[in-house]
């Protein structure tokens, strides 16, 4: 590959895709600052309008949305502290203090600069890391691949909010929805109780729209969010904070790390990389007591954390077909719609667009910056918008997206259930993330368990004893898998989510 | 009766209806991994025992359910009503096209969910024209026309 894979791709950026991923951006910043809308959402209810694009502008539309609307969260966040993404939590502990202060400017512009470079960042180590990966996950056999999308769903369902039993659930939920339809090996039908509209399977965007679009809706609407009436403080001198990043530089260094590797554990995401980033700088900072009334390096770990995510996250899924959060598990579906399989083998048969998307992600961080920097004050008036109006305009973008993608309303009712068992879900606490990734990786799952299955002629265990023997990697993704099964039946209380709550509800009773 | 209880026993029925239900396209005598029903009833199983474990967890724990506040009842109605105006929504696409049911929808829901009239009135329209424009015109992508105008 070499050098190649940093370059070849600028030949497939033409007018068009240019024109989509600035879009794709604005759209993010738009869905980012409005509190109750979601990245994951977002990128959910867009993909089926990607449906007409070529891979290269859809990928750059949605990887917009993903990216920019990570940074996004932290407008509201500064101007009437709500985060407008949950990964702008730890945003608001000093962001609004800042911006109380009359620095509201400065608190923006801090944390568009340390999302910008946060994720640059994180484009740097996933240009640099996902092809060592792709090139070792080559050589998996069908049993390590098999483990590996496995791992991939313990380890949503173990970092999910909630009990990891229910994460578990809702995973093997996903897997046993994805064996629906004929099966790849024999072409038998399998649960589609006799009806065409199942023999192909559950359309997964469908689902992805339901449980990520209409019932996040609809819990909104049952708590009845509505937009906000306060004042709004003026976003001025937004480019003084521009000067500071010489006393944040380590700061936001430091904390890109920990997006980076929080963002390639399967379901962790940006709330968990910015809480343990926050936590970070107030041990390492020289004036703690000052984190959570207005300080710049509270905003600069946050910020940097939860936008480093998007490359670490992107790292597994590009070179393993895992991905690291539940927007990129909604990007694997992009992915297939578009006839690309995410995982080491696009490494070899799409070398250009991997390469594409390096240099995509790159630009998009630089793009919501000059956006971020030129636009903010513009974008906070989003904030203004009726919700009664705006939510009634996504549920009828999700009906409509879903209908498009195979002009079938049969989808669009598989959508609406979904919609409703997703708002079933959330009242029962059980995640929704890992049912998707069950859904998506289910295939490959099942093809490379029967393959291996089908090789070992009976004979498991000494199969099984020739593959550890021969393999190491095989003995670590075992332990990997059997370490996230049994972990919880060990640890009184195992939960990073909930820990990180428990920081957040800590953090914001200060004074 | 409280929530993991309850979520258990869904859990394990729906594990037992999926293993009853690969029965239809069992298929004996051929290699093990040959036969489609394997691998659905190994996650069928799988689903029951975490059914059964979210059961006893269920038993153990002993949470009694909350009894629901006057403005949650609310909410779950507002959301109900949300949820039939989008069945609604979607049998008035299929049959009669986007344009129709779409200003309907884009009217009544932000009306009950609290806009005003001149809100709802103002926005329905422009709404409606806008989805089409950007799905039709600009991603030229498909959009419903009606059954019942071909």
């Amino acid at each position: 590959m070499g050098f190649d894979l940093y370059f070849v791709g600028i030949k497939l950026f033409d007018g068009s895709v240019i024109l989509f991923m600035v879009l794709g951006v604005l759209l993010g910043i738009i869905v980012g600052a409005l509190p109750g809308l979601t990245a994951t959402m977002g990128v959910s209810i867009l993909v089926p309008l990607t449906y007409s694009l070529s891979p290269t502008a859809a990928l750059m539309m949605l990887l917009g949305i993903y990216c920019a609307a990570n940074y996004a969260g932290s407008i509201s966040a500064t101007l009437v502290n709500i985060p407008g993404t949950p990964s702008a939590v730890m945003t608001t502990l000093d962001a609004y203090p800042m911006a109380q202060k009359g620095q509201a400017g400065r608190a923006i512009g801090l944390a568009t600069l340390s999302s910008a470079l946060g994720g640059l960042f994180s484009v740097f180590t996933l240009a640099l890391f996902s092809p060592l990966i792709a090139s070792v996950a080559l050589k998996f056999t069908s049993l390590e691949m098999f483990l590996v999308a496995l791992w991939g769903i313990s380890i949503m369902a173990y970092v999910s909010p909630g009990s990891t039993l229910k994460g578990l659930v809702s995973g093997f939920l996903g897997l046993l929805l994805a064996t629906i339809g004929f099966d790849p090996l024999t072409a038998a039908p399998r649960y589609t109780f006799g009806s065409v509209y199942l023999s192909s399977g559950v359309q997964f965007i469908a689902v992805m729209i339901g449980l990520f679009g209409v019932s996040e809706i609809l819990l909104n609407i049952e708590k009845n969010k509505q937009g906000t009436k306060q004042e709004l403080f003026k976003v001025e001198k937004s480019f003084e904070s521009l000067k500071e990043v010489k006393s944040l530089w380590g700061t936001i260094l430091r904390s890109s790390v920990v997006g980076v590797i929080i963002g390639a554990i399967p379901g962790a995401g940006g709330t968990i990389a910015s809480i343990v980033a926050y936590a970070q700088q107030k041990r390492l900072s020289k004036h703690p007591e000052e984190l959570g009334r207005g300080a710049p390096d509270g905003i600069a770990a946050a910020e940097s954390a939860n936008n480093a995510c998007t490359g670490g996250a992107m790292t597994t899924l590009l070179s393993l077909g895992i991905p690291g959060d539940a927007v990129t598990a909604i990007l694997i579906g992009a992915f297939v719609l578009h006839g690309l399989q995410p995982g080491p083998f696009l490494f070899e048969k799409h070398f250009d667009l991997v390469s594409a998307i390096f240099i995509g992600m790159a630009l998009i961080n630089i793009l919501f910056f000059l956006f971020g920097m030129f636009g903010a004050k513009y974008f906070a008036r989003l904030l203004f918008l009726p919700r009664a109006v705006l939510n009634t305009g996504i549920l009828s973008l999700c009906v409509i997206g879903t209908y498009a993608v195979q002009s079938s309303i049969f989808d669009v009712g598989v959508m609406l259930v979904f919609g409703l068992i997703g708002y079933l879900m959330s009242k029962q606490e059980i995640p929704r993330a890992p049912l998707v990734l069950g859904l998506i990786l289910g295939p490959l799952m099942e093809e490379n368990f029967r393959r291996w299955i089908g090789l070992a002629h009976g004979k498991y265990v000494s199969v099984l004893r020739d593959t550890y023997s021969k393999n190491p990697i095989s003995i670590v993704l075992t332990i990997l898998v059997l370490l996230t099964f049994l972990l919880p039946l060990f640890q009184k209380q195992k939960r990073i989510s909930e820990d990180a709550s428990k920081y957040v509800e800590k953090e914001t009773k200060q004074p | 009766m409280n929530k993991e209880f309850l979520n258990g026993l869904i859990v394990f029925g729906i594990g037992i209806l999926a293993y009853l239900g690969s029965s239809g396209f069992e298929r004996k005598g051929v290699a093990v991994s040959e036969n489609p029903a394997l691998y659905p009833q190994l996650l069928a199983l799988v689903l029951c025992l975490f059914g059964i474990t979210l059961v006893v967890q269920g038993v153990v724990r002993r949470e009694a359910s909350k009894t629901r506040k006057n403005d949650e009842h609310r909410g779950v109605q507002r959301t109900m009503f949300v949820v039939c105006s989008l069945v609604g929504y979607a049998v008035g696409i299929y049959l009669f096209g986007f344009i129709l049911p779409s200003l309907l929808f884009m009217f009544i829901v932000p009306l009950q969910l609290g806009a005003s009239r001149k809100t709802a009135l103002l926005v329905s329209a422009p709404l409606s024209i806008a989805l089409y424009v950007v799905f039709f015109l600009l991603f030229k992508v498909p959009i419903p026309h009606g059954v019942l105008f071909g």
